[in-house]
């Protein structure tokens, strides 16, 4: 039987077939890192805490602005897009991929795959 | 012999001298990790080892070794340290390797490569690959009874349906059997280390958390430790002093999102949290504080008028029910308190220890350390 974090892992691989995604990870709400499919040189436990901390941040700022739930958070960085998008109440999906990305193609590719996410983890 | 896997080793007390030691993980989880890095352990303790791995080439040996920062070849190179080949026979292809079982389907074969080289620990990687060659257990349980009068044994052994009668008569002859299994927590899945059974010792039922660290090797490990306390206490500082590596999300001398360092002390290895300080960032606390494992709680001595903060932050941490150390920051200021009066002003139970330090000049916080990870053991 696969566990959780196979099924996981094998979401993230299916990410790393599509062009331009260089990495990718589940990451808990509350930064811990639940699976991940990066760069080695990647220090992929400090990502989780700063991606989920980023979350978090933007998270309160909608709720400050009253303008209803956040979708997704993208970071346009010199050589890198970041995106983290919700994955149920628990966890987060967060894509980095090089900036000549079709961010279009990457948003449908990531809710395709949060929603088996969002299954696999179960909230 | 010790496994150098902290908790453990201080519960299990030295292992005896021809003993063998089975270490089971669950599918999933690579033995291979734990059994060289015990193997690490002994070398560092002047054993000398053998090492017989008959489900991979010796080169995959060495390179899961050198990912966990481990490095064998100075022991090979000083005959410390034989890495005997018996997966290139099993293959039928050919090997470069020193010492090789051309044929590994006879167990006498295997026994007289060992006795060429001798040593004062064996490790065979793996048993079960071993049940598999043979196609049974009863000849695997004669060869760790020859090689038990010799050396002390331990095999390594991947936990895959076997049945269930074949699982106990290995189990029933071995002297000591540790399992390696995950555990599902709130969102993460650990690993932790169960003793089943020890022969030499009687014990009470305990778990070690553990994680393969690349590098590192295996570590006793807690996946969040949180630092929190009032604006300017010296969270941060303490957070620095605490790491062996460590950023801070800092702008205009504040932390505005989070402090992260990895702790590796004594054995022990944690990520560290260290939240702002500040009302403002209240809403954060929550996702920072979630699912950790012990809070250190850190507030300025000289600022008694904080302490209601720091009280409410452990509150919104939910830091209450978990292990807790306060740190009385900052006693080189003059009008500091001592940590009897820190302790006392705070109100908070008996058993929270608080220690005095200074976090910019790392004064106390080992203390700090050894007053936690003894909380971590319990
Ligand atoms: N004198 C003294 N200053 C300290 C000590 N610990 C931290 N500080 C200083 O207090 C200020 C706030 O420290 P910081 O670690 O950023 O506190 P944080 O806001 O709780 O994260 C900095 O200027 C530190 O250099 C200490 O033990 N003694
Ligand atoms: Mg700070």
């Amino acid at each position: 039987m696969e566990t959780k974090s196979e099924k996981l892992l094998s979401e993230l691989k299916k990410l790393a077939n599509v062009g331009n995604i260089e990495g990718s990870a589940v990451v808990a709400r509350n930064g811990l890192m639940i699976a991940s499919d990066l760069p080695r040189d990647v220090d992929e436990r400090r990502l989780g805490a700063m991606s989920a901390t980023m979350m978090g941040a933007v998270e309160t700022a909608a709720i400050t602005l009253n303008k209803g739930t956040i979708k997704r958070v993208t970071a346009e960085i010199e050589k890198a897009i970041l995106v983290a998008m919700g994955a149920g109440k628990k966890a987060i999906l967060v894509v980095s991929a090089s900036p000549n990305a079709n961010l279009g193609m990457l948003m449908v590719e990531m809710e395709e795959r949060v929603k088996n996410i969002r299954e696999i983890i179960g909230v | 012999m010790r496994t150098g896997i902290r908790i453990l080793d201080d519960k299990i007390g030295e292992i005896p001298d021809n003993v063998a030691v089975l270490l089971s993980t669950s599918p999933g989880i690579d033995p291979a990790s734990f059994g060289i890095n015990i193997m690490d352990t002994a070398l560092k303790n002047n054993s000398k080892c053998v090492y017989i791995v008959n489900n991979k080439p010796a080169s995959a040996v060495r390179r899961e070794a050198s990912t966990m920062g481990l490095d064998l070849s100075r022991y090979e190179s000083n005959n410390l340290l034989y890495i005997i080949d018996a997966f290139s026979g099993y293959m039928g292809i050919h090997s470069d390797e020193k010492h090789v079982v051309e044929n590994p389907f006879e167990t006498k074969n295997i026994l007289d490569e060992v006795k060429k080289v001798q040593g004062d620990i064996i490790f065979i990687d793996s048993a079960s690959s071993y049940i598999d060659m043979k196609e049974e257990v009863e000849e695997l349980l004669r060869m760790i009874e020859t090689l038990k009068k010799k050396m002390t044994v331990v095999a390594l052994f991947s936990a895959w349906e076997y049945e269930k009668e074949i699982v106990k008569s290995i189990k029933n002859n071995f002297d000591a059997v540790l399992n390696i299994k995950p555990v599902e927590e709130v969102t993460i899945v650990r690993q932790f280390l169960f003793p089943e059974k020890i022969g030499w010792k009687k014990i009470k039922p305990f778990a070690v958390p553990v994680k393969v660290l690349k590098p590192g090797g295996v570590k006793v490990y807690f996946p969040k430790i949180l630092v929190t306390g009032p604006y300017n206490a010296g969270k941060s500082s303490i957070v620095k002093s605490l790491s062996n590596k460590v950023v801070s999300v800092d702008r205009m001398g504040t932390t505005v999102a989070l402090d992260h360092g990895y702790m590796d002390y004594k054995g022990f290895a944690a990520d560290i949290y260290g939240t702002p300080g500040q009302e403002d960032f209240d809403p954060i606390l929550q996702y920072l504080a979630d699912e950790a494992v012990a809070v250190i709680l850190v507030v300025d001595s000289a600022k008694p008028e904080t302490f209601i903060r720091a009280k409410d932050m452990l509150s919104k941490t939910k830091a209450y029910g978990l292990p807790i150390v306060v740190a009385a920051n900052k006693q080189d200021m003059g009008n500091a308190l001592s940590a009897e009066d820190v302790k006392r002003k705070l109100g908070l139970p008996g058993d929270v220890p608080v220690c005095p330090t200074v976090a910019t000049e790392k004064k106390g916080v080992e203390l700090l350390l050894d007053e936690l990870t003894e909380r971590l053991m319990r």
